[in-house]
């Protein structure tokens, strides 16, 4: 099936989101609507305190708007309980942090291969992919070593390698290259397109780096908890990549 | 502009930071308060049950400045008085007939009497400040004339609803005699001592019902002003046939506190092992919450600030947790005082065999100072080592660091340093035999705790890395993780282990203390005493003995034809060498007839040793008694007894006595020291298969007459069982503050690893995780900690109990026990570990399955 004839990935439909107290709420997002088609590579670019990150947070089913709907994969994700949501999250989501959020007791290897280990997949074949997992990102290398040991660049290839290895339709990143380096944030940024390109990852992205954002081939501005524009990324960049 | 001296005593920021973390900081505060409760508690409950008994002591002693005793309370010619009264610097010989009785109510009542010359106005004054004798009895003329007439405390008549004319049926050794009140006295001086449970009468009527025609047991003495206390004391000395002794009721204080001092110090020490667990909790808690300050700190030291300017403020906060602590533990400790003091007195008098008191809590400054320190110290201790390593940490490191670091390494000093305890206890345990210093095994039990404490390091870290292959086989991939967290967070992990272990090791120590004792005193009484049945005054006269009865009733029993063998035993306390020791005495058929006594002997004991002692020519003597005094068979010791010194001659060691003894034949013991009372008797029946029915026909005999008890041998040593059990009940309170800071030392430290993991929680459940899985890792780690601790506290609780039942017990106390480990309590103690570690994971388990994910993740 071509990837333009299958239905939107994630569908956003007039979606609202508030915090703090009643009487003087502060407005995240305020009547957000948007779809994303299989395969696409989508940057969610904004200032500081545009409803980014929260935006991301209610796709990944972690939060439930004041408003209005997000559909997974079909799937209307208010009327899911939190089982059914992990277990969306689990096998159709992957997700890259800014932070790496590797888990600091298991080595390399371990920290990749725990998702796909709770998802119930045999242990040769969480072996299996976890070793092409890693070899995809380029620290096949590096599978013993802790991460205390790895520099930001490695783990945060490390936890894209965990994002992926349970074979997502789905990659969520939020500021995957905020921690890091231009250089090392590019290295990171071709491995998102190559996923994206070769394996037809969906992606959507969070980032406030123009650069980061042009490797995306769609780029939804939000500004004031509103989606000001919603482009195609500008080409020369896209060539460039 | 302030002074360094203004900032150095200014409390400002380190109140700021308490405010700040008052949740987190709750924890520290409430285990330095229970380690100072208990520790206020058990000096307090001390005190008081020491000054109850120096009380009884100056009580019945009076204004003497001087005693005169056969030295074992027993009776002597009233002769000696006169001699007495003749000395230079006497003023006043005062003759005492002293005994016990009991109110025949059921009750159990133990009345001390004093027999004294009431017509003597001066005697009387001596121990009671009244006008004149009149003002106690309203006739004296018919007090006097009636020889069933007794004085009682006016607050303990009323208290059993009797007064002045009241009859009261006493019973005596001799049996059950009926008196009749005509006298009240006041609670104060004798009034006062033993709670008002004297009983006083005339001397003469005194001697009728409890010793016999011109015989009594002590001479009070009076000096002039200007005597020398010391000089007449040697001339009354010298007046006096052998056997008696004079001393001085200041001695007989000194000589209580003496006795008691290494048990109540012992107590204190074990109060002090669960400061030692609040102590660990503390250090785990403040690490934790000045690591979660690194940043902090690093951006101040950033700015400026010295390493001990920022040493001093984190000592200065856990000053104010000590400080907080201290404020909640000294009134709990009191409260805890208050109730735990009837038990606490009532176990000190079983175990001194002291008659029982009553105690009254009177707070002294040494107790609340005592508690403060503690507090304090233990407090600004735990918060040292992580004051320091914050203090020191590099700002640059401090400003960059988030909590991921390496794996952790090494553990082989660790291991050394434990391994050094261990060596250094079993070595001041080889020189503690060899001295005989008793203070040592101190030093030996603070290096087992050290050792133990130490090794949980290695233990967790080899631990976790055993259980991870059980764990993922029981638990799956969570079982996996959670092995992995327990193995990468060593350090927290190893001081909730640590808590854990020491915590439930104490408990272990302490119930194999008991049990060990329990079954060593069941399982060689029970070896030695073949008769089926044991008769004995249905009272106790002190802590857990029987009241002596008059033989009286053994040759009555001895009549009976239903009965084939009656053998009395008698027990009292004898000074030998400078201490105390029991002296056992037991009718000659104990030692030849088998069917009512067993005597196994160590190897060596001379030919013919039973037959020897039998006749009253030899003695054998427990192992315990022995060792202490260098002894061996066929030496002869020397004890002193109203009749003069008795040589002995040592024939043998008994290889079942669990107290530090001398067993000799009753025949010799009733005429060297004129004692025909008897504690225990002994009954072998004709036709064993009619044991129940020669019991009740005793019990319907005797019973009434003497108020008996007619038991069988099995009931007998249960009774035994359960007196040892009464006085181990003191540390029952420890155990259950123990464990209580157990599960809050659990708790907190599975919460501290919760909260340390909030981000990364929050991530797993972004990744997919469900809430019930989270819970269910936190909940494996909990049982891991569990499981090590439950190891750390076997080797722990073992090493202890076994050192202190074969080492410091008998060098402390004189008793020779076997070590009996109960099985099923050490497996109810480990499963117990596991399921107070998963209790105290609950609470966070439930945090982290229900962090709000997004939250988390932001968290830093």
């Amino acid at each position: 099936m071509d990837p333009s004839d299958a239905p939107a990935i994630v569908t956003a439909i007039d979606v609202h989101k508030s915090y703090g107290p009643r009487d003087a709420p502060s407005v995240a997002l305020d009547g957000v609507s948007f779809t994303i088609e299989p395969g696409s590579f989508v940057s969610l670019v904004g200032p500081s305190g545009s409803g980014k990150t929260t935006l991301l947070n209610l796709v990944a089913g972690l939060d439930v708007p004041d408003r209005g709907r997000v559909l997974v994969d079909g799937r209307d994700l208010a009327t899911l309980r939190d089982a059914e949501l992990s277990h969306l999250r689990l096998r159709l989501i992957g997700f890259v942090f800014q932070a790496f959020n590797l888990i600091p007791s298991l080595n390399v290897e371990q920290n990749v291969a725990w998702p796909l280990e709770f998802a119930g997949v045999r242990r040769d074949e969480v072996r299996a992919r976890t070793a092409a997992a890693l070899e995809s990102v380029g620290v096949g290398d590096r599978a013993r070593r802790y991460p205390g040991e790895l520099s930001g660049g490695e783990q945060q290839r490390v936890a894209v390698a965990r994002a992926i290895v349970t074979r997502p339709r789905l990659l969520l990143a939020d500021e995957p290259t905020g921690n890091l380096d231009s250089h090392t944030g590019r290295v990171i940024l071709d491995l998102l397109r190559r996923l994206n390109q070769d394996e037809h990852v969906t992606v959507l992205m969070v980032t406030h780096n123009l650069f980061a954002a042009s490797y995306g081939d769609r780029t939804l501005e939000l500004r004031d908890g509103v989606i000001g524009r919603d482009v195609a990324s500008p080409p020369s960049v896209a060539a460039e990549v | 502009m302030r002074t360094p001296i203004a900032k150095l005593l200014s409390f400002r920021l380190a109140v700021r930071h308490v405010v700040f973390d008052a949740r987190r900081l709750v924890t520290t505060v409430v285990a330095v308060a229970a380690g100072v409760a208990l520790v206020v508690a058990v000096h307090g409950m001390n005190e008081a049950v020491l000054a109850s008994f120096l009380a009884t002591v100056d009580g019945l002693a009076g204004r003497a400045a001087l005693t005169i005793t056969s030295g074992e309370d027993l009776a002597f010619p009233e002769i000696s008085v006169g001699r007495v009264a003749s000395v230079p610097g006497v003023r006043l010989a005062v003759p005492l007939v002293r005994s016990v009785a009991f109110l025949d109510d059921g009750s159990g009542d133990a009345l001390t009497v004093m027999g004294v010359d009431l017509t003597n106005e001066s005697a009387v004054r001596v121990y009671h400040d009244v006008d004149r004798p009149e003002d106690v009895v309203d006739d004296l003329l018919a007090f006097l004339s009636q020889p069933d007439s007794i004085i009682v405390g006016g607050r303990w008549a009323q208290e059993h609803g009797l007064g002045v004319g009241s009859p009261a049926e006493l019973v005596t050794p001799s049996g059950l005699r009926r008196f009749v009140i005509r006298g009240l006295v006041e609670p104060q001086g004798l009034g006062a001592a033993l709670g008002g449970r004297v009983v006083v009468m005339d001397l003469y009527a005194a001697e009728r019902a409890f010793t016999a025609d011109g015989l009594v047991n002590q001479v009070d003495v009076l000096l002039d002003d200007a005597a020398d206390v010391a000089q007449t004391k040697a001339a009354i000395q010298e007046t006096l046939p052998p056997g008696l002794v004079v001393s001085e009721p200041a001695v007989r204080r000194d000589v209580v506190r003496t006795t008691m001092a290494g048990f109540q110090t012992m107590l204190l020490v074990f109060a002090m092992l669960a400061v030692f667990a609040g102590l660990v909790i503390c250090y785990s808690r403040l690490r934790s919450v000045f690591d979660a300050r690194t940043w902090e700190i690093g951006l101040l030291r950033a700015v400026g600030l010295s390493r001990t300017v920022v040493f001093v403020e984190l000592l200065k906060e856990s000053l104010l947790l000590g400080g907080l602590g201290v404020l909640v533990g000294l009134p709990a400790g009191m409260v805890i005082a208050r109730f735990a003091l009837p038990a606490f007195a009532r176990g000190t008098a079983i175990n001194f065999r002291m008659p029982p008191v009553t105690a009254t809590l009177a707070w002294q400054p040494v107790s609340v100072q005592l508690g403060i320190a503690v507090g304090v110290v233990a407090a600004m201790i735990a918060a040292a080592l992580p004051a320091y390593r914050i203090a020191n940490t590099r700002p640059v490191a401090a400003l960059r660091l988030r909590g991921l670091g390496a794996p952790p390494r090494g553990g082989v000093g660790r291991v050394a340093i434990a391994a050094a305890c261990l060596g250094g206890a079993i070595a001041a345990g080889f020189v503690q035999r060899a001295t005989d210093v008793a203070q040592l095994g101190f030093v030996t039990t603070g290096l087992l705790v050290a050792g133990g404490l130490v090794a949980a390091g290695p233990l967790v870290r080899t631990g976790a890395h055993l259980v991870s292959r059980l764990h993922a086989v029981l638990f799956g991939p969570v079982g996996r993780l959670a092995a992995a967290e327990v193995a990468y967070r060593v350090d927290r992990e190893t001081l909730a282990v640590a808590t854990l272990g020491l915590g439930l090791g104490a408990v272990l120590f302490f119930a194999i203390l008991g049990w060990s004792f329990e079954q060593s005193l069941v399982a060689q009484l029970g070896a030695r005493f073949q008769a089926q049945l044991v008769v004995n005054s249905a009272f106790v006269s002190q802590g857990w003995m029987a009241a002596p009865l008059s033989e009286d009733v053994v040759a009555e029993l001895a009549a009976r034809p239903d009965v084939a063998q009656v053998v009395a035993q008698h027990l009292r306390d004898v000074q030998y060498d400078g201490s105390r020791v029991s002296l056992f005495s037991y009718d000659p058929s104990c030692f030849r007839d088998p069917r009512v006594c067993r005597w196994p002997l160590l190897a060596g004991a001379e030919s013919g040793a039973l037959e020897r002692v039998a006749d009253g020519t030899a003695v054998l003597v427990s192992s315990s008694l022995l060792r202490e005094r260098g002894l061996r068979v066929g030496d002869d010791i020397t004890l002193d007894a109203p009749t003069g010194p008795q040589r002995l001659r040592v024939a043998g060691v008994a290889q079942q006595e669990p107290a530090k003894a001398v067993i000799m034949s009753r025949a010799r013991y009733r005429v060297a020291w004129s004692d025909h009372m008897v504690t225990w008797i002994h009954v072998v029946v004709a036709d064993p298969s009619k044991a129940a029915t020669v019991r009740a026909s005793l019990a319907a005999q005797l019973g009434s007459r003497y108020r008996l008890q007619v038991r069988s041998m099995a009931e007998f040593l249960a009774y035994l069982a359960g007196q040892v059990r009464q006085a181990f009940s003191l540390l029952y309170v420890m155990e259950g503050i123990t464990f209580l800071l157990v599960m809050f030392g659990i708790t907190d430290a599975v919460a501290s690893g919760v909260l340390e993991r909030t981000r990364q929680f929050g991530m797993m459940r972004a990744i997919g995780l469900t809430r019930l899985r989270v819970m269910e890792l936190v909940l494996v780690e909990g049982a891991t900690l569990g499981l090590l601790g439950a190891a750390l506290a076997l080797g722990i609780g073992l090493l202890l109990s076994g050192f202190w039942v074969l080492v410091q017990f008998p060098a402390l106390l004189g008793w020779n026990l076997d070590l009996v480990v109960p099985g099923a309590f050490v497996v109810a103690g480990a499963v117990l570990s596991i399921v107070l570690a998963l209790v105290g994971a609950l609470a966070p388990a439930f945090r982290a399955g229900w962090l709000p994910a997004m939250a988390a993740l932001r968290e830093e």
